[in-house]
């Protein structure tokens, strides 16, 4: 017998012994043939291993089949699915927009940083202050930059694995096989995790430090821990730079 | 070995497997039919038995090439109903040595 023979005669007593959920059993049972040719058997080997199908059919019989929600209970489900899914896509709307805002934010201190170490002042738009000072302030922003940009993408993964896990869920909820529920932490792989969190404690680490030296810098420039009033910035009256 | 015997105990024999670690149907299959001479096709019937009385529950899981496999867990009833089968079992199974050893000498 081959596999299509076996699988048509499993399913014809099936049938005839009223076994309920008869496609689930037949799937089971073509698995089987997968497994087993896949081991080097042959259809007509394992169909004679496997039984003769009036005889599988018959333990079969008299099982009761699995409950599943059906007709007004499964109205009601795809209802209230329905209604937490709207608020549900109003939430990662609201996230979208927010890790949107971060990535655009990330630029800022990019454009300012990128300026004070090419030592330009493109719109006008930089205090003034010693190179030095600049240079050091340049790559601060820069490290600032780079902190947001990785907690824009830790907030993306997040979202995604959010909408995953919710998508498996409703999927469990209507289906008959329950596929193993979903974490909604971000799920990266350990090589991503590992370089992005060097990147974030590489670029903490130099904000930290440039700013402190950049700090260091312009108060030992103007004599002054208030270097803002010294080299005349918001409007004070420049009196070293 | 009659038959009868056999299938009374393929489900103690399925619990204890399920008892130590999830299984896939396929792999109880393979791993009884290797030891005691049953067709391969039995294992399902009482796999079904087994979840339609609470005793397991399945669940699928994504294997690397090919399609998601369904998994057997015990249950906690499973767990008990099993601790109790086995002791009943052994008992038994002592027992009727005991009487077949007594009759042989």
């Amino acid at each position: 017998m081959t596999k299509q023979e076996y699988l048509n005669e499993l399913k014809s007593e099936l049938n005839k012994n009223v076994v309920a959920d008869a496609e689930d059993i037949l799937g089971e049972y073509e698995q089987h043939f997968l497994f087993k040719l896949a081991d080097g058997f042959s259809e007509e080997e394992i169909a004679a291993k496997l039984g003769a199908p009036a005889q599988i059919a018959l333990q079969f019989a008299g099982i009761p089949g699995e409950k599943k929600a059906k007709g007004g209970k499964k109205f009601f489900l795809v209802l209230w699915l329905t209604i937490i899914g709207i608020f549900e896509a109003m939430l990662y709307g609201a996230f979208l927009s927010f890790i949107v805002a971060l990535f655009c934010a990330s630029l800022v201190p990019a454009a300012l940083g990128v300026e004070f170490i090419a030592g330009l002042n493109y719109l006008n738009i930089l205090p003034p202050m010693p190179y030095s000072g600049a240079i050091v302030f340049g790559i601060t922003l820069l490290a600032a930059s780079v902190i947001l940009v990785v907690f824009a993408i830790y907030c993306l993964a997040y979202l995604k694995q959010m909408v995953r896990a919710s998508l498996r869920w409703r999927k469990n909820l209507l289906g008959a096989e329950a596929l193993p529920l979903l974490p909604m932490s971000p799920q990266f792989k350990p090589k991503t995790r590992r370089a992005l969190r060097t990147i974030l404690l590489w670029a903490v680490l130099i904000f930290a430090i440039g700013f402190v030296a950049g700090y260091a810098i312009l108060t030992i420039y103007t004599h002054s821990f208030g270097f803002w009033h010294a080299l005349g910035w918001f409007g004070y009256p420049a009196t070293v730079y | 070995m009659n038959i009868q015997y056999k299938k009374g105990v393929l489900e103690l024999c399925v619990l204890s497997l399920l008892a130590k670690r999830d299984w896939y149907g396929y792999e109880i299959s393979e791993f009884l039919s290797q030891k005691i001479d049953i067709a391969d096709g039995t294992v399902y019937p009482l796999l079904r038995k087994l979840k339609s009385e609470g005793l397991v529950t399945t669940y699928l899981s994504e294997a690397s090439g090919g399609p998601p496999r369904k998994y057997y867990s015990l249950t906690a009833t499973g767990r008990e109903t099993y601790a109790s089968d086995r002791t009943d079992y052994l008992n038994f199974a002592a027992t009727v040595q005991t009487i077949l050893e007594e009759q042989e000498t």
